[in-house]
């Protein structure tokens, strides 16, 4: 049932001023996304589905720094009221060095469904990320084990991406991604930034063909993010608000 | 046994190991199809039977080591050709990239004056081991004979006066090393001689026959896509020690040259396995299997006469093969073949004859405007009844009974951007009792490539489509970085669109070499999605394993391999590939089924050489 959560998938944006938040809002969090904040930080976003159902997806989560080292907790839960699957995950990174980053999400998964018995599982993804002064490229390997409930109902993805910086404004983004569930996607991104307040980005999968947009407005520590996309099977609106502590 | 081992390793510990990696990075980066295991075959005879520079008749065979481009090739020949060189060095004043002559270096040679080639003694060692877990049932069961552990060692050493040695032995998983009353399994020993007076090659052993463009015989080396837009046939026989079951023949050839002709006669006497058709599997584990085990005789005794003139050359040669698989006990196999080169236009074609009735024809012209495009045009034709079984042109249909008409265009836009477009058309030759009875279809094939020092990208995609039948459209994609000096990270994209499906593999692999390069790190993920069509996985190099596999179904896989150079003359490797299906509870049937979803294969290596 999780293979519903990635037609949310979007490609999302990195840009430079925004201290990487936009990574944040990912449905597919890849940990090197951790690497860089240097501030703890609480967010929350949530996307709707389907209002009349109440279908969505949601998640809240907390990054900050043990013993100089950056990790996040977060708790994501997507389903409706006869039908919720719920993940507990703990993420850190690692610098192998000044350009290259490496990973590792523990996740807890727990699926009630109502008339049945709740289910539990256990499993672990891998990131790899490498940064040049103006490009990054990611991989991200989800579930590689095929750990599940029962048999092969938890998602395993591999998902390799790419974005490319302009200039200090302007990026692109590409993303390949294999799922065992829904197959081959392929998506891109454009995104600009102004004044280091205002985002936009547009977004398009290709296969299969989806679109969207997003922006993002920030004042002070409070960051707000809005997105509409055409999914394949419904149209999708989320909101996401990130807040960053005070360094002390 | 466990002596002889020790012996061995004793024996050759004072050598340096061999390392095709430059190699086979250049093939995956050109055109992945070109990889398999028979290419290492080739370049470890290359090391040990390097090509002559100044021999012009040898010259051509660095084609043979697919490890140039068309270009660098035309430069090389026709500067050996037009001078005799002093050193290999020289070639570094020639429009080539010194990374292209850094991959040939091993595999060529100048003769220094009054100096033997085999003054200095040549040895090299492998010693390979494999298994997997969990067992499959025919372990489990004890219906294999054998170990469940894949064994390989192979040596090659140079003796006096021109002479080498040359030993390999392998057994599959289940198989045993020894069959208690058919003796050793899958041995070979081959005995080698070259020489510089009229007798050039003696071979006693396992060897390869390629004769003209491969429509009867060709059983080296030989990439079988229409991309191989000018192949130029280079030996007749060719010692190998390929752990090949099948495709190879057994027994003594001899080459001698007179002036510009060649002369060579071949004899081959050996078991084929099989009872209905020939069993090219090579698993003889049960003993049920064992029953197939060299059944049938066959024995083949050919002559070859070849005349170089200028740009000329022309061929016969007439072959008397016998097979107890076939009613018709003996055939006899004519194969005349020509090329010429006037400027730059080259004709080339092969037609050959079965017991004057059957036959089969191969025409080709290709033409180059400068240096950077290329154009050949192709005519092919086999009848239905042709001697069938060790061809190695390219086919179509999988019999090779058609006639087609073939033509294909590559430009070099520049030193980064290449372009290549196929067009296949062919018809059956065989009837089928359905219509229509001689289908027809088309192929086209296109590549587009950018290479630069620190990228390289290439988008390919193929179209087939055979009359009745589904057409299917297959994309790839492959890009790969130079992240820094010691690290090389590639991605593969595959897409095979069969009416409305989709089917697609996703493969990230990744490379690190320490800074002394004494170890190496290479990590592969896939993850694929078919349903009827399967998709090829290739892991990183490995030495003397076979790192690819056909996939179908869901799942992914995953393999790490480390190698390390302990000394100058000592190599060894390790690897550990698993693979998870998410469409299935067990993996394969009968013996050879697993009881689980998941399995993992240990490879482990130890290399050696002077």
């Amino acid at each position: 049932m999780m293979k519903l959560i990635q037609l949310t998938c979007v490609l999302m944006g990195l840009f430079a001023h925004a201290q990487n938040t936009e990574n944040l809002l990912k449905t597919h969090f890849n940990p090197t996304h951790l690497q860089g904040f240097e501030t703890n930080i609480v967010y929350s976003r949530v996307t709707i589905f389907n209002r009349e159902f109440g279908l969505h997806d949601s998640k809240i989560a907390s990054i900050f720094k043990l013993q100089d080292r950056p990790f996040q907790v977060a708790y994501q839960q997507y389903g409706y009221e006869h039908f919720k699957e719920s993940k507990y995950s703990i993420s850190t990174v690692q610098n192998l060095n000044s350009k290259m980053n490496l990973g590792v999400n523990l996740n807890f998964h727990h699926l009630g469904i109502t008339d049945s018995e709740n289910l539990k599982a256990l499993s672990f993804d891998i990131g790899y990320s490498y940064k040049s002064e103006k490009y990054e490229i990611r991989l991200f390997l989800e579930n590689p084990l095929n750990s599940k409930y029962i048999e092969n109902d938890l998602e395993s993805r591999f998902i390799v991406s790419g974005e490319y910086y302009w200039n200090s404004n302007l990026f692109s983004g590409l993303q390949l991604e294999e799922s065992i569930h829904t197959g081959f996607k392929a998506s891109h991104q454009f995104g600009y930034s102004y004044k280091d307040y205002l985002s936009l980005s547009i977004l398009q999968s290709i296969h299969p063909l989806e679109y969207g947009f997003r922006v993002a407005y920030k004042k002070e520590r409070v960051q707000l993010y809005s997105q509409y996309q055409i999914l394949t099977w419904t149209n999708s609106t989320g909101f996401a608000l990130i807040y960053q502590l005070a360094n002390d | 046994m466990t002596r002889f081992f020790s012996i061995l390793l004793l024996v050759n510990l004072s050598c340096i190991a061999q390392d095709f990696t430059r190699q086979w990075i250049y093939l995956e980066t050109i055109d992945e199809q070109k990889l398999n295991a028979d290419i290492v075959d080739v370049w470890e005879y290359y090391i040990q039977n390097p090509i002559n520079l100044n021999d012009s008749t040898e010259l051509y065979r660095i084609r043979e080591l697919n490890l140039l481009s068309e270009k660098e090739l035309n430069l090389i020949t026709s500067h050996c050709q037009s001078q005799q060189l002093i050193s290999i060095y020289q070639l570094q004043t020639l429009d080539i990239q010194i990374e292209a002559l850094k991959r040939i270096k091993d595999f060529i040679y100048i003769p220094i004056k009054n100096k033997p080639i085999t003054a200095t003694n040549k040895a090299s060692g492998y010693f390979g081991l494999q298994f997997q877990t969990p067992q499959r049932n025919g372990t489990l069961n004890r219906e294999y004979i054998g170990s469940p552990i894949k064994s390989h060692l192979r040596y090659r050493t140079t003796l006096k006066k021109g002479w080498s040695l040359g030993l390999n032995w392998e057994k599959d998983l289940g198989e045993p090393l020894w069959y208690t009353d058919e003796g050793a399994n899958n041995i070979t020993l081959n005995l080698i001689y070259k020489g510089e007076g009229n007798m050039r090659k003696v071979l006693l052993g396992k060897y390869d026959i390629s004769i003209g463009e491969g429509l009867l015989f060709g059983t080296s080396y030989r990439i079988n896509n229409p991309y191989f837009l000018n192949y130029k046939p280079t030996s007749i026989t060719k010692s190998t020690l390929s752990s090949k079951e099948y495709n190879y023949f057994e027994g003594a050839a001899a080459q001698w040259r007179i002036r510009n002709t060649n002369l060579n006669i071949f004899a081959s006497h050996q078991n084929l396995n099989g009872k209905s058709s020939i069993d090219k599997s090579g698993l003889f584990r049960t003993k049920t299997e064992l029953e197939n085990r060299k059944t049938f005789e066959e024995n083949l005794i050919g002559i070859q006469l070849e005349r170089h003139h200028k740009q000329n050359t022309f061929s016969w040669a007439g072959i008397v093969y016998n097979s107890e698989f076939y009613e018709t006990k003996n055939r006899f196999l004519q194969s005349f073949y020509a090329s010429n080169n006037y400027y730059n236009i080259t004709y080339s074609g092969e037609f050959v004859l079965q017991d004057l009735d059957d036959w089969a024809t191969l025409q080709k012209l290709d033409i180059s405007v400068s240096d950077n495009s290329l154009f050949s045009v192709q005519f092919r034709s086999r009848s239905d009844s042709l001697f069938n079984e060790y061809r190695s042109d390219y086919s179509s249909f999988s019999n090779g009974y058609e006639s087609a008409v073939y033509y294909a265009f590559q430009h070099n836009f520049n030193k980064k951007w290449l372009f290549r477009l196929t067009f296949d058309h062919f018809k059956s030759n065989l009837i089928k009792t359905t219509e229509p009875h001689f289908p027809k279809g088309n192929k086209i094939l296109s590549d587009l490539m950018w290479i630069s020092e620190q990228r390289k990208f290439t988008l390919q995609y193929q179209y087939k489509n055979i009359e009745n039948l589904n057409y299917i459209n297959k994309f790839r994609l492959f890009y790969q970085e130079e992240l820094s000096d010691r690290i090389r990270w590639n991605t593969k994209l595959n897409l095979i669109i069969e009416k409305a499906n989709i089917y697609s593999s996703l493969q990230s692999n990744y490379y690190w070499k320490s800074l002394n390069e004494k170890n190496k790190v290479n990590f592969s993920f896939c993850l694929f999605n078919t349903e009827s069509e399967s998709i090829y996985w290739r892991a990183p190099y490995f030495y003397g394993s076979y790192n690819s596999r056909f996939l179908t179904g869901k799942g992914n896989t995953t393999s790490l391999s480390f190698q390390k150079k302990i000394d100058r003359s000592l190599k060894a490797g390790m690897q550990i590939t698993q693979i998870n299906y998410y469409d299935r509870e067990v993996i394969g049937t009968g013996n050879e089924m697993i009881d689980s979803n998941s399995k993992i294969e240990f490879s482990v290596y130890l290399k050696w050489k002077n």
